[in-house]
């Protein structure tokens, strides 16, 4: 079997002070197995790269109209229109795009240059207690490169956590165990119906692979993303705190309040956003009762 | 403080110029001068003050009396003398002050009075200036005694029960301090504030209240042990002369607090703290508190200055301690005085007691060279200004061109160092300064006026402002003109000296697609480095008449200025627009986040600009909003320090900032904000989100 050394990544993101612990890198993925309506990184969900267009800051220079060869823009008197049916992903427009309105959205790269990249700010790792976290996307859908990554990293002394929703098979997370210090796994919900309906994921899968992963004891940090409207109501959480008290050994736990950042991205990417808009006192609320209902339930949160 | 503020000081020390004129030496004019300024100035205690003393505007009364005479004086002294250059910043010697009093200079100076022999010609001007220094010794122990009178007149006339015993006891401490040594921490703190309007009244220029929290350690355990005070009394003290020193606005009034003693043990003691909570709790913006970082730095210094930090207050500034001490053991600083060292008031490092000097001396704005090389060592208005560096096609290579950079900056620095060089010595012959001679080592063993050579240390900074810019222009240029073959030289120039109209692309695209300093990428951080070695070689090429230049990479307000003065610039700066505000990055243009920015700069060694190494880290809240992210800041900012940083001043993004930053997206690409624990660039979020993010901020 050849070794996956190398996967698109969307970004590399430093001085990360909320995935995991200390300061870290996150290395953002592309390629997702799940598709929550919530996603407010929509740009990770294929596992290729791809264009975004960002309309606001267009100055209508018009260089890339002039570079496609495809007819994959066209000036319309007025503004500019991608037309993604024509584009042949050459990402040339992105290349003379002097403003950054069109971007090129993943880039193959292999553990080497990743290794590099993050690197850059062991100091931080050290002084903090932090290191490097991989996100996603979905990363265990590339075990290999993750496993690969993560002993090159291993062999320079830097922490390395794991950001994954476990929707997996249990041979891609065995595959980056002996490398993996932390797992940031996610609970999005504990209604098999729903977390079918909006994420296309398989409850028992993943509730699987979190109590394999806790009977093995590895450290883990639940993350509970909270979504007005799809688990944030008591009955929603009562169904969360099932999975929580079914759970062996020792973990940490973490709420996630919604935020609306995938907005402008869902328009860069030319696709409607599959959530109504959610006003931010509502994200408030919600998460401030969630927050109650586990606290009370005596979990640290 | 503004100017204006110092030209009554200035329009009565030049009467008092007229009426000695001619007979006398400047040694004693200036002394007489100091004299009628601390005759005359109005004397004033407000209500509930402990800590007394106080400068008044005597602009309020030129206005009121605005005439001719006025005028006059003002012109006699401020004239000729005072043209250019800026002296102050330092801090006098208040350890000797506290434990001998004034009284042991005035001793010292009285017996080296009757031991030289006026007859030999080499004592002549030794006495002149000796006698000075005792007859302004002499007027500000009067100047104080005048406030121990005043606050006994306001006891007698009508004050009633604590407010009466508190002016007694004030009326006790001026007649007794500075001139005799301080017998307690009340006493210390009105010492020290004492000499320190000796210093501006001398002095018109901010300046240092030096280690406060190292010298008045002693008082405060000594008085707490006999149970003469209470901590919440010495809160009180300490609030109270923290608020004093909001009487003279503007610049700050600095203190160094934290670092590490003789033995290279940290320090953090009780006053430590009581004056961070004094600052912290009094919310104003004097004085300005250091805090010099080293390894073994306390807990306490961390929290309580994230705290001050996070909740938007622009203090405390941290300081590399190691960095610092390496940077002024390599110029001659013994490692004794090296752990001393405080920030004038900014930045530039100074020796407290022991040191003179001259900060930006002067500002050198670094971008306008692209404008020199243009126009062949003219300005754009046709003024000689740099040199001729030849004709553009002939720097048919990068390196030729970054040559005539060179050329143009070690021109700069020449000329800067001829123009000081001037200054300074005339003030060695028209304004020398007795009384602050007297505060600071060792003019007077040295029977030498601290303007003349008499402190143990003399520092003078030209500051470098702008690299940034100049280092983005070149690497622009290098990609688009030497390897891309995109446009030539002369079209590079010829979009610049058009401000980039009908070349918007062209700027654009170096703003988004180029490499820029700041992003920790080999590439523009090399070409900086380099720039800046050359700095600071050239820099210390010269000497002044009292001690070396030594570079200094302050900007304080000058990147607006300057950015004023210059034309637009080969990265895309715009005419009339800002340059960089700080050692780092170029406004806008680090688009990888606070460490890459400290990387880029750690990849120069910062311990060579004891001039002053800044580098502004402007961040929005959510950076630290919560403990944990707190401490993972100040984990960050630890790093940087102790890996070889200098200087990080935080400033925590206002909801103001934030409008401007969603009119104006393109000067703060970098600008991040954190929702809910993600991070995004705020220019690329929706604009209604941004609408939520600037409420939060509210």
């Amino acid at each position: 079997m050849t070794v996956e050394r190398s996967a698109i990544i969307f970004e590399i993101q430093r001085f990360s002070i909320h995935d995991g612990p200390g300061i870290r890198t996150t290395v953002f993925l592309k390629g997702c197995n799940l598709r929550c309506k919530w996603c407010h990184n929509p740009e990770s969900s294929h596992p290729y790269p791809e264009l975004m267009f960002y309309a606001s800051k267009c100055i209508k220079c018009l260089s890339c109209v002039n570079e496609c060869r495809h007819g994959a823009l066209i000036f319309d008197g007025k503004k500019i229109k991608y037309l993604p049916e024509n584009c042949r992903k050459c990402f040339r427009c992105a290349g003379v795009c002097p403003v950054e309105a069109i971007v090129r959205c993943g880039r193959e790269m292999d553990t080497a240059e990743v290794c590099r990249e993050v690197l850059k700010d062991r100091n931080y790792y050290e002084t903090s207690g932090g290191g490097v976290t991989v996100s996603g996307g979905e990363p265990l859908l590339h075990p290999e490169f993750t496993a690969s990554l993560f002993s090159l990293l291993k062999k320079e002394g830097i922490s390395t956590c794991v950001e994954t929703a476990g929707c997996v098979p249990w041979k891609n997370i065995k595959k980056i165990l002996p490398f993996t210090d932390i797992f940031l796994y996610d609970i999005k919900s504990g209604n098999r119906e729903k977390l079918a309906g909006s994420a296309g994921a398989d409850m028992s899968l993943v509730t699987e692979n979190l109590k394999n992963l806790l009977a093995g004891g590895v450290k883990i940090f639940l993350r509970i993303p909270l979504i007005p409207g799809f688990n944030t109501e008591r009955r929603e959480l009562k169904k969360i705190l099932d999975i929580l008290k079914g759970l062996p050994g020792q973990f940490e736990m973490e709420l996630l309040k919604y935020n609306g950042l995938g907005t402008a991205k869902y328009e860069a990417l030319n696709i409607p956003s599959p959530l109504r808009k959610i006003p931010a006192t509502e994200a408030d609320k919600s998460y401030e009762a969630a927050r109650e209902f586990f606290r009370d339930e005596g979990y640290n949160v | 403080m503004t100017n204006d503020f110092f030209q009554g000081f200035d329009a009565l020390k030049g009467q008092s110029y007229k009426e000695t004129f001619s007979s006398d030496s400047f040694y004693h004019k200036n002394a007489a001068a100091f004299a009628t300024l601390l005759k005359k100035i109005e004397k004033k205690i407000f209500p509930e003050e402990l800590i007394v003393g106080w400068i008044p505007d005597v602009d309020e009364k030129r206005d009121r009396e605005m005439d001719e005479e006025y005028r006059k004086n003002y012109a006699i002294y401020a004239s000729e003398i005072k043209k250019g250059g800026i002296t102050g910043h330092f801090a006098p010697n208040y350890t000797r002050i506290l434990r001998d009093g004034l009284k042991g200079t005035y001793t010292e100076v009285e017996k080296k009075l009757r031991e030289l022999d006026p007859s030999v010609p080499e004592n002549t001007e030794k006495i002149e200036f000796l006698e000075a220094a005792r007859d302004s010794m002499l007027a500000f122990r009067e100047f104080c005694r005048e406030y121990s009178l005043l606050a006994g007149e306001l006891s007698e006339n009508g004050a009633a029960g604590n407010r009466k015993k508190e002016l007694d006891e004030i009326a006790r401490i001026c007649a007794k301090v500075p001139w005799e040594p301080a017998g307690s921490f009340h006493e210390a703190l009105q010492s020290v504030f004492f000499i320190y309007l000796g210093l501006l009244l001398d002095i018109p220029a901010p300046a240092s209240f030096g280690r406060l929290d190292r010298y008045l350690e002693p008082f405060l355990e000594s008085d707490l042990s006999a149970g003469r005070v209470s901590m919440e009394r010495a809160m009180y003290l300490m609030r109270n002369f923290c608020a004093k020193t909001n009487e003279w606005l503007l610049s700050p009034h600095s203190i160094m607090l934290g670092g590490t003693t003789p033995d290279g043990l940290p320090f953090c003691g009780k006053v430590t703290s009581l004056i961070l909570e004094a600052v912290d709790a009094n919310r104003l913006i004097n004085p300005a508190p250091g805090i010099a970082i080293c390894k073994d730095s306390e807990e306490y210094l961390w929290t309580k200055s994230m705290e001050m930090i996070s909740s938007g207050f622009g203090h405390p500034a941290l300081f590399g301690n190691e960095t610092i001490i390496k940077g002024l053991l390599g110029i001659g600083v013994s490692p004794g005085d090296a752990c001393e060292f405080v920030h004038s008031t900014c930045t530039e490092i100074t020796i407290p007691g022991k040191g003179y000097i001259w900060v930006t001396s002067a500002y050198i704005n670094f971008p306008r060279v692209f404008e020199y090389i243009w126009y062949r060592g003219r300005d754009r208005h046709g003024k000689p200004a740099g040199i001729d560096t030849g004709r553009l096609e002939d720097f048919n290579t990068w390196e030729k061109l970054v040559g005539a950079v060179k050329k143009q900056l070690a021109y700069q620095v020449r000329q800067n160092a001829i123009t000081q060089n001037r200054l300074i010595w005339r003030r060695m012959i028209f304004d020398p300064k007795p009384f602050s001679s007297c505060i600071v080592d060792d003019c007077i063993q040295r029977e030498t006026d601290i303007t003349k050579g008499g402190a143990v240390y003399n520092f003078v900074y030209p500051q470098l402002v702008g690299m940034a810019n100049v280092v983005d222009g070149l690497i622009s240029i290098k990609n688009l003109v030497y390897e891309k073959g995109e446009i030539d030289l002369e079209g590079i120039m010829k979009a610049v000296e058009n401000n980039f109209e009908g070349y918007e692309i062209l700027r654009q695209k170096i703003l988004n697609k180029m490499p820029h300093y700041g992003n920790d990428t080999p590439e523009p951080d090399s070409l900086a480095s380099e720039l800046y070695d050359f700095f600071c070689g050239e820099v210390t090429k010269y000497r002044t008449p009292l001690s070396m230049y030594y570079p200094g990479f302050l900007v304080w307000m000058y990147h607006l200025r300057f950015g004023k003065e210059c034309m637009a610039t080969p990265d895309g700066r715009l005419d009339g627009t800002p340059v960089a505000d700080s050692l780092a990055a170029m406004q806008g243009r680090a688009k990888k986040g606070p460490t890459a920015i400290l990387n880029s700069v750690l990849n120069l060694d910062l311990s060579k600009a004891v001039g002053a190494a800044v580098v502004n880290l402007h961040v929005p809240s959510s950076f630290l909003s919560g403990e944990s992210e707190r401490k993972k800041f100040s984990d960050m900012i630890k790093s940087h320090l102790l890996g070889g940083g200098f200087q990080v001043q935080v400033t925590v993004v206002s909801a103001s900032e934030l409008r401007k930053a969603q009119k104006n997206p393109e000067r703060y690409r970098d600008l991040m904000v954190r929702v809910g624990g993600y991070c995004e660039y705020f220019t690329r979020l929706a604009p209604e989100l941004q609408d939520t993010i600037i409420e939060r901020a509210e």
